[in-house]
């Protein structure tokens, strides 16, 4: 397991952790919150706090500690309805970047829809269980509950995105 | 019947809808500058501790030996906001500063423009930003709409127009933010308030509540006649950033010159005018 540490200047192998980690982070948080701006406020924040935890104590997961923050992020997140402002009539010019592409590609995207339309914990279970794919144990240990727990709400999400999705029988 | 969802078809669907996401460039730097920003923090917090038990200690001391305790000096550990700034006190000190614009390209469209901020304690600072392209400014281009306490904090915050058509304008805002002018964010970008519009469509902001909280609002008119939807989005301060405190839908019924539309349409901030020259 690799082990990070970060020195006084900041100059360190915490660009690694960055490197190496940031942007499947990004991606674990736009599954979550299904917008990409507050996904990133999300992303940014947790790497802030692991900056400040790695400077004060050693941290031998750091990874999984991101992890866990970005799902504590992203559920305290939902749970204040922080999602992207929808209003600004016009976006300014440089707006149009590859991201704010990529934003709008994410709306148009079905399985986004559908995982927006299931429960909180549902999306949670099946994000980390089926797309990060995670053993349930550390679904579990992450989302604070039981393995059994994780087992009915990935079910009950399948089951719904099924009709959701329009999956045959 | 719908059957449950395949786990592997849905994996690969899930991987192709965010398999465009990818960090912004600059993402790194904002991380260590954020990281930075909050050890100043966490270094001014215990600084403002240890002296809030100082004082403590003195009170208590005095107040044993039966004399009146002394008052406590205007720190700021003990009142929960310092009175607004006057307008244009950007540093703080109590003296007006001023700011302009300028661009940074020569000749042809200008998307690139620098924010001059000349204040009496801090000197000169120049920070730059991108805004709608513009030949000749003045008098067009982004223009300083002016500068009020926004969020209470001691110090005024500057307004840009950024851009502007249509009867409406997207304003930005910039702040001191531990001794430096930064461009204030919101949803991880640069804020954009729109400010105006027409008669079926129309927004504003006010940061007039009791917690000084910025609210943007706007209005657009249903299919239905005299039924509106209204939005009302709060955001609370947070160092250079917005952060989404709430987001209220409703729809109205009401005539389009009710006064409980035009509520929802305007800036309401201090000083700044409700609705700037185009």
């Amino acid at each position: 397991m690799a082990v990070y540490s970060v020195d006084q200047e900041g100059v360190d192998d915490f660009t690694g952790l960055f490197v190496g980690h940031y942007q499947q982070l990004l991606r674990l948080a736009v599954l979550f919150l299904g917008d990409l701006p507050a996904a990133e406020d999300v992303v940014q924040e947790a790497f802030i706090r692991v900056h400040g935890a790695l400077r004060r104590r050693r941290v031998d997961d750091p990874v999984a500690y991101l992890r866990q923050t970005v799902v504590n992020l992203s559920r305290s997140d939902l749970r204040r309805r922080l999602v992207a402002r929808r209003h600004a009539p016009k976006p300014m010019l440089d707006a149009a970047s590859a991201e704010d592409e990529a934003a709008s590609a994410l709306l148009r995207q079905e399985v986004i829809w559908a995982l927006r339309s299931i429960s909180v914990r549902q999306r949670e279970a099946i994000v980390l269980r089926y797309w990060a794919d995670l053993p349930e144990e550390s679904v579990a240990r992450l989302m604070g509950i039981s393995v059994g727990t994780v087992k009915g709400y990935t079910s009950r999400g399948l089951a719904r995105l099924g009709q959701l999705l329009g999956e045959s029988a | 019947m719908n059957a449950p969802m395949d786990p592997e078809r849905l994996a690969r669907l899930m991987e192709d809808s965010v398999g465009a996401v990818r960090p912004r460039t600059e993402a790194l730097d904002l991380i260590r500058r954020g990281a930075r920003r909050r050890r100043a923090v966490h270094r001014a917090a215990a600084v403002a501790a240890a002296f809030a038990v100082i004082v403590g200690g003195a009170i208590a001391y005095a107040t044993v030996r039966g004399s009146a305790p002394p008052s406590v000096p205007a720190t700021g550990v003990t009142s929960a906001r310092p009175p607004r700034a006057r307008d244009w006190d950007v540093d703080g000190d109590g003296r007006p500063d001023s700011a302009h614009v300028v661009p940074l390209g020569k000749g042809g469209l200008n998307t690139k423009f620098l924010l001059v901020v000349q204040m009496t304690r801090l000197g000169i600072q120049k920070i730059p930003f991108t805004a709608a392209p513009s030949i000749k400014m003045p008098p067009a281009g982004p223009r300083v709409v002016g500068s009020v306490d926004a969020d209470s904090d001691g110090r005024a915050e500057i307004f840009v127009i950024v851009d502007s058509g249509a009867s409406t304008q997207t304003w930005t805002i910039f702040k001191l933010v531990i001794g430096r002018i930064t461009h204030v964010t919101m949803s991880g970008g640069p804020v954009q308030l729109p400010v105006g519009g027409s008669v079926t469509v129309n927004s504003g902001f006010s940061c007039e509540g009791p917690h000084a909280d910025l609210v943007a609002y706007s209005y657009g008119a249903k299919s239905n006649p005299k039924s509106w939807a209204v939005e009302r989005d709060t955001y609370r301060w947070a160092g250079s950033r917005l952060v989404v405190l709430s987001k209220r839908q409703q729809t109205i019924r009401t005539s389009s010159t009710s006064p409980r539309l035009a509520k929802y349409a305007g800036v309401r901030c201090g000083d700044l005018p409700q609705f700037a020259a185009p």
